[in-house]
């Protein structure tokens, strides 16, 4: 899949840039998408039987999300006290939410700016060029797709040669090589944005 | 609006425990994750809390190897900014009390 060649860092604009063809740009949209619904989707309320703390609770959630990927994008942050981890849920998740789904945003509206079009035909490339903050957020972007596909994967340390040695058919062959992918892509920002 | 009586307010001496005013009692922990990129983690805590290359590689390595390290210690409201930020860079942080 990554017959290019990532970030590099452009000499004299000291930016961070990347050609990504007319898939591997719809890709990224796609999945970019997919984050910020998926942030949007399980909606950020308390849950709570009692319906006049619901009503007077308009602030955040204070218990963990369902689902596990949103468990992992928004961890307790004090896993001894469910006190203070409420509060701070009710004070932290809704603007980290925001702030996930902006990033989400950007990357779609970088490769839609840098020409991908609503259906991209093939032999399009899309040329990308991040400053220091536009990678910054492009970093932060990754780190939310892969923790959501990895999650969904339940990846683990060390786990290489079973995903290499999965049969051809089953479904979690691609996605774990997209996993990968962005792996690569995030990899290579880091670096030109250090380098 | 909310109305403060302006009456004298006793208050009781404080019994100061020098040590607890030095100390500085919590801590933000980062914990290993299967998915975060090493070269990531080591740019969020070079960025974030502008730790030189070798010691946001050290505290790296410290979360690769022993599954978590303390990466900042402060006052509570300064460590809460700091689990919040590293959410939003995508680490999995907690804090707790220094002694805990």
């Amino acid at each position: 899949m990554s017959r290019n060649h990532g970030f590099t860092r452009h000499r004299r604009s000291k930016t961070c840039v990347a050609t990504f063809s007319a898939f591997e740009a719809d890709l990224l949209r796609s999945l970019a998408g997919q984050l910020i619904e998926l942030l949007r989707n399980e909606e950020a309320t308390p849950h709570t039987t009692d319906e006049l703390e619901a009503l007077l609770d308009f602030s955040g959630p204070t218990t963990e999300p369902d689902d596990p990927v949103l468990a992992r994008l928004f961890p307790t942050a004090y896993p001894e006290d469910q006190e203070a981890a409420a509060d701070f849920r009710r004070f932290t998740e809704a603007s980290l939410r925001n702030g996930k789904a902006d990033a989400a945003a950007l990357v779609i509206d970088t490769l839609e700016e840098a020409g991908l079009p609503d259906a991209p035909e093939d032999g399009l490339y899309v040329d990308v060029e991040l400053d220091r903050e536009s990678a910054q957020v492009w970093l932060r972007a990754f780190t939310d797709m892969r923790l959501a596909i990895g999650t969904r994967l339940e990846v683990e340390e060390g786990d290489e040669e079973f995903w290499h040695e999965l049969p051809e058919d089953d479904p979690r062959g691609p996605v774990h090589d997209i996993y990968n992918w962005l792996a690569f892509l995030q990899e290579t920002l880091v670096e030109s944005l250090m380098g | 609006m909310t109305a403060v009586s302006t009456s004298p307010v006793e208050l009781d001496d404080p019994e100061v425990d020098e040590e607890t005013l030095l100390a500085r009692p919590w801590v933000t922990i980062v914990w290993n994750d299967p998915i975060n990129l090493m070269s990531y983690v080591t740019f969020v805590f070079q960025s974030y809390f502008g730790y030189s290359k070798s010691k946001a590689t050290k505290l790296m390595m410290e979360v690769h190897e022993d599954g978590r390290s303390v990466v900042s210690t402060g006052s509570r409201e300064e460590m809460e900014r700091d689990v919040q930020a590293m959410h939003e860079y995508g680490l999995w942080a907690t804090m707790q009390k220094a002694d805990a």
